[in-house]
């Protein structure tokens, strides 16, 4: 049998098996909204662990990690740095957010920022940025999981049709099975991926140099202004202090608030369940290290790959190892892409329906048939990103940095939820437009940027003071309103 | 007695956040420039990455380290849900 053949079985058997237990674990959910978007608020420690861990390492853990490293050097380290501060915000609001959740009945982010300054056109606005930031996110898992099985097929599956077989089975089970499809299928991701990064990362310095310490020790000599921080930008020339620096602060910001990864807030069993999870989660992420040393460790060996992002594949397919161990590779480059694509489609349709079509015009809707309507949405979400994928020309990672400032916006809502009783419905508003306008035009006129920070940092600095401004100027909120936020 | 509980309680939080705070200061500029290095390699990993992966684990240890206070104090929260 041919090798690509094996690759293609190993990698549609892994598939398989993500679609049988997807399909299996949803016949435990209610048929509402609730069960649907939260799985009924019953997900346990091993579960959520797995799922916060999954559906942030997405198709660039495996693809672009090691690809920033090979080209871009120590600039990577920026993905630990902000992923070690990132989730600990969320320590702090996590427990209040769930409070609240099952106080008022939210499954979405902007449902309980839309509560505090009862404001439709919050829920609005927030729905309109979600679906800006998910489309291009969404898009990129798709063309990365096209992306492996052409490569690993050796052009045989083109990146069309590789991403229509990953996301016709991750449509599949979001469809039916809604969050604890998602779930489920992330915890086996999940710990395929770390077996897979650990097994990798480890395996291939000791192929290429005798191991990891030999491989740094040929880098230092051979190249060491790229293990010199804060290491090389896109283009090859020494990166600078302020863009590392607000690179780390915009995403540890984003981080938490992604309003996909918000919302599995809502999922969690109890708080203490949450907290545990919350806590556990660098044991997660210290997986990242053996990624980092797939990318360095081709930089020598396999000078000249473009893209970057095709080192991993461009070296197991070079070094004559069995096709299953290339088929396994495979599968978890598609675990880490369809992990965070199942919780973005899953997210997009339910924030478009209950902060969008609920919230602005249908506030009666009922429960069953407004799951229907969200498992509807799944399916022209999905239909969009594919046709993004296969059919655009648009720079996606333009959008997804634009995507990263929005997100970043809604920090100051959080802040001002929870912490500050002044803040008012016009500041909010107000401070949040402000910051996305700032971000657009940062990204349209990059000229006009200071000191090479992240157009997200000046977007969050403007919309803390128009939000303050505003807020103060404007008349205060029903103190007893506030409190349920500010005391939760 | 009670009042000295809830100010050693406020106490440990401050200093969790300020422990978060001083992270991020320590693995961006200025304060990660000391540690931004090559040499020296420790678990054959250059010395900027093996810092990273330490202030990692020491910001588990210190959340883990909160948490397990809660649990012993009954604050983990798990008799405040529905």
């Amino acid at each position: 049998m041919a090798d690509w053949v094996v690759v293609l079985l190993v990698t549609l058997a892994y598939l398989g098996l993500s679609l049988a237990v997807g399909l299996l674990s949803g016949r435990r959910a209610s048929q509402g909204a609730v069960g649907y978007v939260a799985g009924d608020r019953a997900l346990g420690f091993v579960v959520l662990y797995f799922v916060l861990g999954a559906s942030i390492f997405s198709a660039f853990a495996f693809l672009g990690g090691p690809g920033w490293a090979y080209s871009r050097g120590a600039a990577a380290f920026y993905i630990i740095a902000y992923g070690t501060i990132g989730l600990a915000p969320w320590f702090w609001f996590g427990p209040k957010v769930a409070r609240l959740g099952r106080r008022f009945g939210y499954v979405t982010q902007a449902e309980l920022f839309a509560d505090r300054f009862e404001s439709r056109t919050l829920s609005a606005l927030l729905a309109v940025v979600s679906l800006v930031a998910f489309v291009p996110y969404l898009t990129l898992q798709m063309k990365g999981a096209g992306y492996v099985f052409s490569v690993v097929t050796e052009g045989r599956i083109p990146i069309w049709a590789g991403a229509a077989i990953a996301y016709g089975v991750v449509l599949v089970y979001v469809f039916h099975s809604g969050i604890l499809g998602v779930a489920w299928t992330n915890t086996l991701q999940g710990m395929f991926m770390m077996v897979l990064a650990w097994t990798f990362g480890l395996y291939l310095p000791w192929k290429l140099y005798g191991g990891v310490g030999a491989m740094f020790e040929a880098l230092a000599a051979a190249r060491p202004e790229l293990l010199t921080p804060p290491g090389l930008d896109a283009a090859g020339r020494p990166w600078t202090w302020g863009a590392y620096t607000s690179a780390v602060a915009v995403s540890a910001i984003g981080f938490s608030l992604w309003p996909h990864y918000f919302m599995k807030i809502y999922t969690a069993r109890d708080i203490r369940t949450l907290k545990r999870s919350i806590v556990f989660y660098p044991t997660f992420q210290i997986f990242l290290l053996p990624i980092l040393f797939i990318g360095f460790a081709g930089v020598l060996r396999y000078p000249g790959v473009v893209p970057a992002d095709a080192i991993l594949p461009t070296i197991l397919t070079s070094l004559d190892l069995p096709a299953v161990v290339v088929g396994l590779f495979c599968a978890g480059a598609l675990a880490a892409s369809m992990s965070t694509g199942d919780a973005l489609v899953h997210a997009a349709a339910s924030i478009l329906v209950r902060d969008g079509y609920k919230t602005l015009w249908r506030p009666d809707l009922e429960a069953g048939r407004e799951a229907k309507l969200i498992r509807r949405l799944v399916i022209l979400i999905a239909a969009v990103a594919y046709a993004f994928a296969v059919a655009s020309e648009i720079s996606l990672v333009k959008l997804l940095l634009l995507s990263y400032g929005f997100v970043a916006q809604i920090a100051p809502l959080l802040l001002a939820t929870f912490l500050w009783r002044r803040a008012t419905r016009p500041g909010a508003l107000a401070g949040f437009v402000a910051g996305c306008a700032v971000v657009v035009a940062l990204n349209l006129r990059p000229e006009w940027q200071l000191l090479d920070l992240h157009p997200g940092v000046w977007g969050v600095a403007v919309n803390l003071l128009v939000g303050t401004l505003v807020s103060l100027v404007t008349e205060p909120p029903s103190a007893e309103r506030v409190a349920t936020f500010v005391d939760a | 007695m009670e009042d000295e509980r809830r100010a050693t309680g406020r106490w440990i939080y401050r200093a969790v956040a300020v422990w978060f705070l001083l992270v991020f200061w320590a693995m961006v500029w200025p304060g990660y420039l000391p540690f931004a290095r090559i040499r020296p390699f420790v678990l054959g990993m250059p010395f900027s990455l093996f810092y990273y992966a330490c202030v990692l684990v020491a910001s588990f240890a210190v959340l883990f380290a909160l948490y397990r206070w809660e649990v012993s104090r009954g604050l983990s929260g798990e008799d405040d849900d529905g």
